[in-house]
């Protein structure tokens, strides 16, 4: 990778074949904030554990400044992948440039990218993570485990049920004010009505001057969600991290065979968790495990397994694609979005379709909704596949991704989906859809 | 998580007048010729597959070695840039991982077919039926099961058998056409009653 000397070394420079390198500086581009973690920690994060939040936090950033191919070139067969290559400067380059190629392989997973990963030592320069205050004493409870925290229904679901055994720390990224006061919201909610507390622990990301960024996708945010994680843990003195994620949610196979690979996100993705969980080892010389208990429930199973006084905590999260907008009105969930969709067929199936109900779903029928019809074309196709002589065989053939679900079993997956297809059958009549005309 | 998936639904030309032929239900040979149409377009306009037969190759090879596979075959590395490539290597896994005994029962001609031919409905589900069955759904002209049973039964056709084989002599795809249909040819009554039998044996 040839770096061009005339740019300021800053935090980072992206290299897009055929462009000139465009610096990525924390304080310019992008704000990462991790004061309120350190101050309720009462230490600083280990050298290791602020670069990979700078590193992840880059990436998101750098994901978003270069374009992806044009509706004409994807007609021509061409892939939405981009070549990028980023220069980082870090604290501890040799640990990174060692496993340089563990990050790209999962940042390649998550995107479709490819990824050139180069660290450099920083130089006389604090990164936004290095703190010059004193501490006092940290407020953590013992032994609480860290835990992944959204603010959406799976992980509000996820905690209430942990909450009932045990203590936790919630680890969240927010990237505005709205996003910040649902999980905060939430946090409440639940500790209001548990019999153990969560203690939250929260990092801004926000990115300036990128009022349009050249790309919405923003497909390396399930890197960042885990980096933050696993450094928090690293901090904390603990080598697990639990994140709750439903099954058919985290496997998310495409709603349509239109759908080029990671157009159906993979962030909570069983593979995403293996090859995190492996560098995570890889980079501390110790054994981390990522633990999704969920990994085997459909959404609705997530849902009821969380006690019902954490009910009102469950209906203040957030699932919408654009729910932590800030430019939408409101805020108003749109209520027509996959996720919204699978929110509200969810709560119909385990029996707590009431809690959808104060939504305010800025448009609540799905009438003539396509994302509807392709959420249906799925399940009509799994159906199809399950009811077959051999359902492994039919699912793998008509969706090859399932190979890639390692450690659930196929007995697992056939019977996730079999859950899942079920929970569909009286939806389209909730919703006062004529199944005839939905299936 | 499903967490602002990204829906492709826009449709080139030829596979806008399969929608159209849809919409106002033409009879089913006529659809099925559009689709045969928009099928060698758009395998020409993606410039095929190249390595088919190589990927073919690998899936018999993964498939006899008995480890296990995952969703793309060592060596896919292609796959990512290019699509048509991707539908390949996944389609070429999914045999490979299911299909262990039937592929070592089959010659490498006989596998390339099969993996053509499901490269072919891939490639009809990637561009144009996955697009379309949801809009005509949404729009109450069908209902999704009736679509993907129509789907289903034009890639059986022996006219997208045809073309598979015809694009397996070319995986680039160049000049790659629909098969010809055979026209029945209209003879009138006085021929027939005049032509003699041996003729007809």
């Amino acid at each position: 990778m040839t770096v061009d000397q005339s740019v300021p070394r800053a935090t980072a420079q992206l290299i897009v074949p055929g462009d000139p390198p465009r610096p990525v500086e924390f304080g310019h581009r992008v704000v990462l904030d991790g004061k309120a973690v350190t101050r309720r920690l009462a230490r600083e994060l280990p050298p290791i554990a602020a670069d990979l939040i700078e590193i992840a936090t880059t990436v998101y950033v750098a994901d978003q400044m270069a374009a992806r191919p044009s509706r004409r070139e994807l007609d021509e067969g061409v892939s939405w992948a981009r070549d990028l290559s980023l220069e980082i400067a870090v604290r501890m380059p040799d640990v990174w440039n060692a496993h340089a190629a563990g990050l790209s392989e999962l940042l390649e997973w998550l995107t479709d990218d490819t990824r050139g990963l180069t660290f450099t030592q920083r130089m006389g320069r604090r990164g936004p993570l290095d703190v010059s205050q004193g501490f006092l004493f940290d407020t953590i409870p013992h032994g609480a485990a860290p835990v992944l925290f959204s603010g959406g229904l799976d992980s509000a679901a996820g905690l209430a049920t942990w909450l009932a055994k045990t203590e936790a720390v919630a680890v969240s990224v927010d990237t505005n004010n709205w996003m910040q006061h649902v999980q905060q919201r939430v946090l409440s909610g639940l500790n209001a009505v548990s019999a153990h507390t969560c203690v939250p622990l929260r990092y801004r990301v926000s990115t300036h001057g990128q009022k349009h960024p050249a790309e919405s996708t923003q497909r390396s945010r399930g890197l960042l969600f885990l980096a933050v994680g696993i450094a928090t843990a690293w901090t904390l003195g603990h080598d697990q991290l639990q994140v709750f994620e439903n099954g058919v949610g985290a496997v998310n196979l495409p709603y349509t065979l239109a759908q080029f690979r990671s157009q159906a996100s993979k962030a909570m993705h069983p593979k995403t968790i293996r090859m995190a969980q492996k560098l995570a080892s890889a980079i501390s010389g110790r054994p981390f495990r990522i633990d999704a208990p969920g990994m085997k429930l459909t959404k609705a199973q997530l849902i009821q397994m969380a006690p019902p006084a954490a009910d009102g905590a469950l209906a203040s999260s957030v699932s919408c694609d654009t729910g932590f907008s800030a430019r939408v009105p409101r805020h108003a969930p749109c209520g027509t979005c996959t996720s919204c969709i699978l929110r509200r067929q969810s709560l119909h199936s385990a029996g707590k379709a009431h809690l959808a109900t104060g939504a305010g779903y800025r448009t609540s029928s799905l009438e003539g909704s396509f994302a509807f019809q392709t959420m249906l074309w799925q399940v009509s196709r799994l159906r199809a596949c399950l009811d077959s002589e051999d359902p492994w065989r039919d699912l793998v053939l008509q969706y090859p991704e399932l190979l890639d679900t390692s450690p659930l079993t196929p007995t697992e997956v056939i019977g996730l989906y079999r859950s899942y297809v079920q929970e569909w059958d009286d939806f389209p009549e909730a919703l006062q859809i004529g199944r005839a005309a939905a299936l | 998580m499903p967490d602002d998936d990204r829906i492709p639904r826009s449709l080139t030309a030829p596979w806008k007048r399969v929608l159209r032929s849809l919409k106002n239900r033409r009879p089913a040979q006529e659809t099925a010729d559009a689709v045969t149409s928009a099928l060698a377009a758009t395998i020409r306009s993606v410039r095929g597959v190249p390595d088919l037969p190589g990927i073919a190759a690998r899936m018999q090879e993964a498939a006899a070695s008995g480890e296990v596979v995952q969703s793309r075959l060592p060596g896919s590395g292609g796959a990512q840039r290019h699509v048509p490539t991707d539908v390949a290597e996944r389609a070429a896994a999914g045999f490979a991982a299911t299909m262990r005994y039937e592929l070592a029962l089959s010659s490498p001609p006989q596998a390339a077919l099969l993996l053509a031919k499901k490269v072919i409905a891939g490639l009809a589900y990637h561009y144009g039926f996955d697009r379309i069955g949801p809009v005509l759904a949404a729009e109450g002209a069908y209902n999704t099961r009736e679509l993907q049973e129509q789907f289903a039964e034009i890639l059986d056709s022996d006219q997208v058998s045809k073309l598979a084989k015809m694009w397996l002599a070319k995986p680039s795809g160049e000049g790659l056409r629909a098969p010809a249909r055979l026209q029945r040819v209209r003879h009138s009554l006085e021929d027939m009653v005049n032509t003699p039998i041996a003729d007809l044996l």
